[in-house]
């Protein structure tokens, strides 16, 4: 594994901080618009509101665990601890949104359908992918080895990943209480334009969150390499 | 009912905050005392040469 001098250069940015401030301000603005501008749905009333907030989680969900896709895939090709640390900090974020998914399914579900949960496909396989990731986390704690660590987590991370289009697909294979994918295409115009708000300011808090965890695994690896090094230098 | 419906709305977008909020705070928690130890790291293997 690589361990560059890049992974010891540890910047500290403050346009990422303004860039944090702005996608939280976006996503106030973006769901004060859409709560208060959006029309009650004919069958479903207001509890409509709640897609402002579930299905951009659950796309950022899908989105985040395509980034840890493309970085395993990345690692094994190239060997970059970089990569690796990218692939780690997306599948945080990504594991983070998919717990809000959940919740947030399952209060939508208790007035919709009558319950809290129903094993249904895309509940399921969203709980599988839930669980991949958890693991996928779980094993970056148990592995000691970096490069080891890296190598598993690649793997996991890219078996996980694969989910996605599964998951995505499980309301069209298997019908069952679940709608479809609401998307524009699906959806009355009255809520297209506050779901695409909503989906880019949560775009915007994603990328800030996954560049502000690989900050922290890239100081926390320059410590350890650091420490390694003065260990080395004492022997 | 469309009281209840408010009651899940509610709750909705408490979570998602929560949830956003907290994520944010940890994160920059970890950010800080991971930054303190490196430069702490720093220093000693500066004094040590």
């Amino acid at each position: 594994m690589n361990e560059s001098a890049d992974t010891m250069n540890v910047p500290r940015s403050r346009a990422w901080t303004l860039f944090g401030v702005f996608a939280f301000v976006a996503l106030i603005a973006a769901q004060a618009h859409a709560i208060l501008t959006s029309p009650a749905d004919r069958d479903m009333g207001h509890l409509q509101k709640i897609l402002y907030v579930h299905v951009p989680a659950a796309w950022i969900t899908f989105l985040a665990f395509m980034v840890v896709l493309v970085y395993s895939i990345r690692y094994m090709l190239r060997r970059q601890e970089k990569d690796d640390l990218v692939a780690a900090s997306a599948a945080e974020v990504g594991a983070t949104f998919n717990g809000l998914t959940l919740v947030l399914g399952m209060i939508w579900g208790k007035p919709a359908w009558g319950a809290w949960w129903v094993w249904e496909a895309r509940l399921t396989s969203t709980l599988i992918l839930f669980m991949i990731f958890v693991g996928y986390l779980a094993l970056r704690s148990f592995v000691d080895d970096p490069e080891r660590r890296a190598q598993w987590s690649a793997a996991v991370g890219a078996f996980g990943a694969i989910n996605v289009p599964i998951v995505y697909m499980s309301v069209r294979w298997w019908r069952t209480i679940h709608q479809i994918q609401s998307s524009p295409s699906t959806m009355d115009s009255a809520y297209v334009l506050g779901l695409r708000t909503n989906a880019i300011a949560f775009l915007l808090i994603m990328i800030y969150f996954i560049r502000r965890r690989y900050e922290l695994a890239r100081l926390r690896r320059a410590t350890e390499l650091i420490a390694d090094a003065a260990a080395l230098g004492g022997n | 009912m469309q009281d209840q419906n408010l009651a899940f709305i509610g709750a909705a977008y408490a979570i998602t905050w929560g949830v956003l909020l907290g994520y944010l705070i940890r994160v920059h928690r970890a950010l800080g005392q991971a930054r303190a130890e490196f430069e702490s790291a720093s220093k000693q293997t500066e004094r040590a040469r």
